[in-house]
């Protein structure tokens, strides 16, 4: 299950404080910090500036306006050492007055918290200004969030204490708790300040937010000046929902091992590298499969082998740095073993490896630091033959404390003792099977890799292959006299879309003399084809976590030539791979398509506006194939498909069997886990009342004794439900 | 006439992952109290049945870090001694126990029950209201429960004193704690009585944790009182009733 959402028990401590004069102001807690943990402090100054403390950041700041001093300012401190504090802020020039508020928050982000924020600056001598407002940001597109604001005033009038804000803004997304004020007159009598704190979460995903109060004036303002600042901030918590959390994703639905023996690209592989055979180490065939009709198998006799996914080859990180953690879902299967082995790997670029292990013994799965480490055996067994959901997150390796957490079936495992003290490094790879001579045979299947800690857990995912939609239609934009099918390995014909879509719809795709497919036989770069895809349809509570794309490559000689591939999902920024990236499938560390293919597997990533995939968006998309700018030799396609991950929902009891026998069940969605469905069963002896509280609001179900009800509940995220309460009717006297 | 309070019981198996959870009968515990336990198991499994004793009701909340609990209750006969619960799943385990004396004829029994899961991380739990009938009834509070924080702390529990003063005896507050291997996510188990709650709604007040946890609340009534008629001679009853009424 996903972390619970922030509440006000992840805010550790906090203070307020005013100084009415001074070029700085000393901020304290009531204690020092705990080590990992975050600051948040907002101060309000009317003298010249603010500097940013020394660790700190700025997340959010007004502007001076009107040519008078007047600002907010949030300073950050992300991953704190233990005992820190107090801190100074300064003003190069100038004196306060000065307000704050400051916290140490747990859970939150380390790498980068914010999510949003907005501020704005209001002048005005009109009396009963109305609402004074920060703006509102924009959509946040996650749960799971505090949200921080801070509004102030500053006036030359005279009776300033007389001021309040007033009442919030009509907003149907507004549950937002306001904090009391902060109100400070400096030494002079001249400059008043004034500041209401707010606060609020979990925030809505996918909604804006303005912290819009109105204002109560004393008469006595007048037509004095005053001037409004407020900042609205918003952070995501360490377990924050994300949505497109995947980086990588395999079913190893497209059948075949075939190509995967060869790295001809940089990047974008379905496997980076290998330490085995294909073929007899590892086998893609349909008696692994999990989910879908293919997965692979891994087969170790005494040796060493395992397949290797690193982060420089991984499709999408577009030269990111390498990040501090790594979130890993797949489903595993031990079929037989020897001893304890190792299944799975992740691996620093220096410094202690996490490992996945397996007791023949015990009939236990297990997590361990190191080859020697203790390992942290989970509760309960997993047999042979049967395939468990591994979700296993190691964090914290660009710092010096590591961890790992880890569950099965969806069930938090017990995870080994933090390393402390590290040498801070990144993440480098993840392997599946051992890099260590042992005899074990397993399957895997449903493969899913994020870079995000937020991603964790993955949750039972599947992921499922989508080819081209046979009753679509290929289009082409350019001349169609620029691309042609082919068959038999290179038997050119004229362009027809019908024959070009049968060509390219096979799973496995036919590597033989008899490959076909679709070519560019003319370079044109303005020449394209668009296939539509087929698509999945969801099941109830089935959400889609991400989408890869991915190309077996054909040319018609051992030559490079250029193509581009792109695809479109009808969003604001659809493009997957950049306009202009080619591949060359027919270079010399990749010739001969006819009897390896060239794979190329990419994200289909949402561009800049990143968004939770919907039936929609899946709906639509199409892939195109040409814009090849030398076309020599010939070069094409054999196949093109989806490889979609789709989180599954997941059923639980969670009540009885009682003396009864009594028994509740919960149906919750993939990936957020919000809650779809109740299922009473009450028993031949008593009825029962159902009670939950969805969004505030109580509902109450009756059930008769011998009766069943299934309640439909399809909350829209994981914390929408706070709290259930099964009563069996009371005994008859 | 009322059960009275006899004594509680307590204890937490932090250090060890197992799927029984052996228990101690609280002090004095005798033939013919009513004794109930709760054990809590940071797992999520089915408490098995026990010979004897009846399985009251048992949940398992998967918000977080799951955690299984139940209740279980024996009017205690000769020669009892301390049962031994069984989960189907191990896990790091705390319980607690308490002991009800009926008076001379009665028969001690719970008679209402409202499990509520606590599914959003909180500090308070307020257990959902039962309805009480019975004049002598005893209003008992179970929170099993499971810290939403990593750390060696305990949970600890405060009753509320509003709307109502709710009792919690000794070795009624238990919890894994710092004998546990990895430090990870508490497990607790605590009680607390009201007697004397009388008829109709009784809604218990806000229990405080120590720690930001979930929670499952299971809110039992109890009464000394005389024993249930079986359900189907009460409906013969009625029935008979209404036929003497339609001839009379």
């Amino acid at each position: 299950m996903p972390q619970l959402p922030l509440s006000s028990g992840d805010i550790l401590q906090e203070a307020t404080g005013t100084a009415n004069s001074g070029s700085s102001v000393q901020v304290s807690l009531p204690a020092g910090t705990q080590a990992g943990k975050t600051v948040i402090i907002l101060v309000q100054t009317s003298t010249q500036d603010a500097a940013t403390p020394s660790g700190f950041v700025m997340d959010q700041a007004t502007s001076d306006f009107d040519g008078l001093f007047h600002f907010i300012r949030v300073f950050r401190r992300s991953n704190t050492s233990a005992a820190e504090g107090p801190w100074t802020i300064s003003s190069a020039s100038g004196s306060g007055p000065w307000t704050w508020w400051a916290m140490e928050v747990d859970r939150f982000d380390l790498a980068s918290p914010k999510l949003t924020g907005s501020s704005a600056e209001i002048s005005t001598n009109t009396v009963s200004p109305g609402f004074v407002s920060t703006a509102s940001t924009g959509n946040m597109l996650r749960n799971d969030t505090l949200v921080l604001g801070m509004l102030g005033l500053r006036t030359d009038a005279a009776n300033f204490a007389g001021f309040s804000f007033g009442a919030a803004k009509p907003d149907p997304y507004d549950p937002h708790t306001n904090l009391g004020s902060l109100a400070t007159t400096n030494a002079s009598g001249s400059v008043n300040l004034y500041g209401q704190r707010l606060r609020s979460f979990p925030y809505p995903d996918a909604q804006g937010i303005d912290f819009a109060r109105d204002v109560n004036e004393p008469t006595e303002f007048g037509t004095s000046s005053r001037y409004y600042v407020g900042v609205v901030v918003v952070y995501a918590s360490a377990d924050s929902s994300v949505p497109d959390p995947l980086d990588f994703c395999t079913g190893f639905e497209f059948g075949t091992h075939g190509g995967l023996t060869a790295a001809p690209l940089a990047a974008r592989r379905i496997v980076a590298s290998t330490a085995g055979t294909w073929g007899t180490n590892f086998l893609i065939q349909s008696a692994s499969a999990r989910s879908g009709t293919y997965g692979l198998r891994i087969v170790q006799s005494a040796v060493a082998a395992y397949l290797r996914w690193d982060w420089t080859k991984l499709d999408n990180n577009n030269g990111a740095a390498a990040p501090g953690q790594l979130v890993a879902g797949f489903g595993v299967k031990i079929v037989s073993s020897t001893g304890i082995v190792v299944l799975a790997e992740i691996n620093p670029t220096a410094g202690t490896i996490a490992q996945l292990v397996y007791n023949t013994t015990n009939t236990q799965l297990g997590i361990r630091w190191g080859s020697g480490g203790t390992v942290s055996y989970q509760s309960g067994t997993t047999a042979t033959g049967t395939f468990v959901w591994v979700d296993w997150k190691v964090t914290g390796i660009n710092s010096a404390t590591w961890a790992q957490e880890w569950m099965l079936n969806g069930v938090d495992q017990e995870a080994p003792v933090n390393l402390t003290g590290q040498t801070a490094s990144t993440f480098s790879s993840m392997n599946v099977g051992g890099n260590v001579a042992q005899t074990v045979t397993i399957d895997i299947d449903d493969l899913c890799l994020g870079s995000r800690a937020a991603a964790y857990p993955i949750g039972k995912t599947k992921v499922v292959l989508c080819t081209v939609d046979t009753g679509g239609t290929l289009t082409v934009t350019g001349s169609t006299a620029n691309l042609n099918t082919f068959s038999a390995n290179g038997t050119l014909a004229a362009w027809n879309a019908t024959t070009a879509r049968g060509a390219i719809d096979e799973v496995p795709p036919t590597i033989s003399t008899s490959a076909d497919g679709l070519v560019q036989i003319t370079a044109a770069t303005g020449t394209y084809v668009t296939i539509p895809m087929a698509t999945y349809t969801l099941a109830t509570g089935e959400i889609i976590h991400s989408v890869m794309a991915m190309f077996a490559l054909w040319a018609n000689s051992a030559q490079t030539a250029s193509l581009e591939l792109a695809g479109n999902n009808g969003q604001a920024f659809p493009t997957w791979l950049t306009t202009g990236t080619l591949f060359n499938p027919g270079s010399t560390a990749q010739p001969a398509s006819a009897t390896v293919p060239m794979w190329v597997h990419g994200k289909f990533a949402q561009g800049a506006a990143v968004a939770y995939w919907t039936q929609t968006s899946l709906n639509a998309v199409v892939l195109d194939v040409g814009k090849s700018n030398d076309a020599t030799p010939d070069i094409g396609i054999h196949v093109c498909y989806l490889e979609i991950a789709v989180a599954e929902a997941t059923s639980s009891r969670i009540y009885g069997p009682d003396e009864d026998g009594m028994t509740v069940d919960v149906t919750r969605s993939g990936g957020n886990y919000a809650v779809e469905s109740y299922f009473v069963d009450c028993g031949p002896t008593r009825g029962a009342t159902l009670r939950y509280v969805q969004d505030g609001t109580e509902v109450v179900k009756t059930i008769a004794a011998n009766a069943t009800l299934t309640e439909n509940v399809s909350s829209n995220q994981f914390d929408a439900v706070s709290r259930v309460t099964i009563e069996p009717d009371p005994e008859v006297l | 006439m009322a059960l009275t309070f006899v004594a509680a019981s307590g204890g937490q198996g932090g250090s060890t992952s197992a799927t029984t959870r052996s228990t101690t009968l609280p002090t004095g515990a005798t033939t013919g109290d009513l004794v109930l336990f709760l054990p809590v198991i940071g797992s999520n499994g089915t408490w098995n049945t026990l010979a004897g004793w009846t399985l009251e009701g048992q949940s398992v909340n998967p918000s977080g870090t799951v955690h299984t609990a139940a209740i279980y209750s024996r009017v205690l006969q000769a020669g009892d001694t301390a049962p031994t619960f069984t989960c189907t799943v191990a896990g790091k385990s705390a319980w607690t126990g308490i002991c009800w004396r009926p008076g001379t004829g009665d028969t001690p029994r719970v008679y209402a029950k409202a499990t509520t899961l606590i599914t959003a991380a909180t500090t308070s739990v307020t257990p959902n209201p039962a309805t009480s009938t019975e004049p002598d009834t005893i209003s008992m509070v179970f929170n099993s429960n499971r810290a939403q924080v990593n750390g060696a702390t305990g949970i600890t529990q405060t009753p509320p004193t509003t709307p109502a003063v709710y009792t919690e005896p000794t070795n009624g507050d238990q919890s894994t704690a710092v004998d546990t291997t990895n430090a990870l996510r508490q497990v607790g188990s605590h009680l607390a009585y009201r007697t004397g709650v009388g008829t109709g709604s009784i809604q218990p007040g806000a229990f405080v944790m120590n720690v930001s946890v979930i929670d499952i609340a299971f809110h039992y009534l109890l009464t000394g009182g005389k024993a249930p008629l079986p359900r189907a001679p009460y409906i013969v009853q009625q029935e008979a009733i209404r036929r003497a009424a339609r001839w009379a």
